[in-house]
């Protein structure tokens, strides 16, 4: 136990410096927004209930929260990487220690995860602070809009740790490639890397792959946003997901691991 | 006992070692010298299972050397790498952490004995006491294998002088071994109790040092230049 918190506690102290950049770049899309709200409007207006609410410059303010939320499926795997990077510097360093490959994997998988939850949260947080006024008017959706923003952060948490392992996989790839071919490992790592896209989107047209997922499914419901008037009054039925394909991304998802861990163990050299 | 069955090592085109055959004995302290690029750095990342032979096996312990052997051995690279974001009193917390075997009140002792300030960052360290630190980390290890890679390299007088006197003090030779490649051949000659040549990755000779100096006469750097002359 000693030795994971050791390795936690290591993995977080490395990237404890970039991990302040991504927060500090949060507070700078929060900044971001309200710095387009207040040009629009062209001067700085105390809020009052009716400008709030009647001010559609208003909406201009989370569109840079929304999209630093949005690239955040991209956060884990940018993290890993880096922590990586690090450690490739230095492989030696990282590797003699009997601690497993899953291990020193897994610590950077879940300090990255860490890291995520801190940035999505602060995000989160600075969303709602821009909501607050809007509170009383939007009392009645609220319970349907928690749940549809917590349907997308677990989303973006899941496909974030999926394209986190790919680019620990990937990585480990280079680093097996690079002691073969040399010069030539990171045209080798592209081609891969698109043989690899091509494969998964190819898969996920076969009819065979959608029998194997499409079972288990799950409808989320958004009652109370219907009102909105949106689209075509199916709002309700907006979200539809299958168990089976949740299923599908999981294993593969750890099945990547798994397999990176056995590559670090068996084929990388410092 | 270390031992190297046939074993040959190549990086891309360039060929590191040899078909070297080799039984490092347990309980000595063992000196591999050559000139660079000879292939003692692959040698010792071979016993510590940092690297694969491409031919042959390596064995300690009759146990293939893998990563997992860092369990028996500790291995001092010759690369300055640290975590930069420590002091010394957390990397040697930190180590001690990884390795079961780890003695944090000798790894202390031997902080103290090369006089490193414990709450000194590491990135602010001189060379020379990034050097005294690797050794502070290896010795500090209960482990049958000690494995340390030029650990004079790019250190001044004093601080050599500080690594050979760890090195006396804090090894335990009735159950450890040390193998220690070093061009400070001189320094260190009488610490060896056997010296091991290589060149161009293949094992010219392998003496035990006393039979050099009381048999054939010889400090170590007269026999190196005697054996390099006759390949």
């Amino acid at each position: 136990m000693d030795s994971w918190i050791g390795l936690l506690k290591k993995d977080f102290l490395l990237m404890k410096n970039r991990l302040l950049v991504f927060l500090l770049i949060d507070l700078a899309a929060f900044a971001l927004g309200w710095y387009l709200h207040i040009r629009e409007i062209g001067f700085v207006q105390q809020p009052e209930l009716n400008w709030v609410l009647y001010d559609n410059n208003d909406l201009i303010k989370f569109i840079p929260l929304v999209i630093a939320i949005g690239i955040h499926v991209l956060f884990i795997g940018n993290y890993i990487l880096m922590s990586l990077n690090k450690e490739g510097k230095q492989l030696h360093l990282w590797l003699h220690n009997p601690q497993s490959a899953i291990v020193l994997l897994g610590s950077k998988l879940v300090n990255g995860f860490i890291a995520l939850i801190l940035s999505l949260g602060l995000l989160i947080i600075l969303t709602t602070i821009n909501l607050i006024p809007f509170l009383s008017e939007v009392s009645f959706y609220l319970g349907d809009l928690t749940k549809l923003l917590l349907y997308f952060v677990v989303n973006i948490i899941f496909l974030s740790l999926l394209i986190g392992i790919c680019f620990m996989f990937f990585w480990t790839i280079y680093h097996v490639l690079k002691s073969r071919i040399g010069r030539w490992s990171v045209l080798v790592l592209i081609i891969l890397i698109n043989l690899f896209i091509w494969m998964f989107v190819s898969l996920e047209s076969t009819a065979v792959y959608n029998q194997l997922v499409q079972w288990g499914e799950y409808k989320l419901e958004f009652s109370t946003l219907e009102s909105f008037n949106y689209s075509d009054g199916e709002f309700d039925q907006m979200i539809t997901n299958y168990l089976g394909k949740n299923l599908f991304d999981t294993i593969f998802a750890l099945l990547l691991f798994v397999i990176s861990a056995w590559v670090i163990e068996k084929k990388v050299e410092v | 006992m270390i031992v190297f069955e046939n074993v040959s090592k190549s990086y891309l085109t360039q060929k590191a070692l040899d078909n070297v055959n080799l039984k490092i004995p347990n309980g000595k302290i063992v000196g591999i010298i050559g000139e660079n690029g000879s292939g003692k750095s692959t040698m010792l990342k071979l016993m510590a299972g940092l690297i694969r032979p491409s031919k042959g096996s390596v064995k300690v312990n009759d146990i293939p050397a893998n990563r997992k052997v860092s369990e028996i051995v500790t291995y001092l690279s010759e690369l300055d790498a640290y975590y930069v974001m420590y002091t010394v009193k957390q990397t040697i917390n930190f180590f001690s952490t990884q390795f079961k075997d780890f003695d944090l009140t000798k790894a202390y002792k031997i902080m103290e004995f090369m006089k490193l300030d414990p709450d000194q960052k590491v990135k602010n360290l001189s060379k020379g006491n990034r050097g005294r630190l690797r050794i502070v980390l290896s010795l500090a290890r209960d482990v049958p294998y000690i494995i340390l890679d030029e650990p004079f390299s790019g250190l001044d007088p004093m601080v050599r002088e500080s690594v050979v006197k760890g090195l006396l003090s804090y090894i335990d030779l009735e159950r450890q071994t040390v193998i220690i490649t070093t061009h400070e051949i001189q320094e260190v000659e009488a610490l060896l109790d056997m010296i091991i040549v290589i060149r161009n990755g293949r094992i010219l000779d392998m003496k035990e040092v006393e039979h050099l100096h009381e048999k054939e006469q010889k400090s170590v750097v007269e026999w190196l230049k005697k054996v390099y002359e006759a390949s």
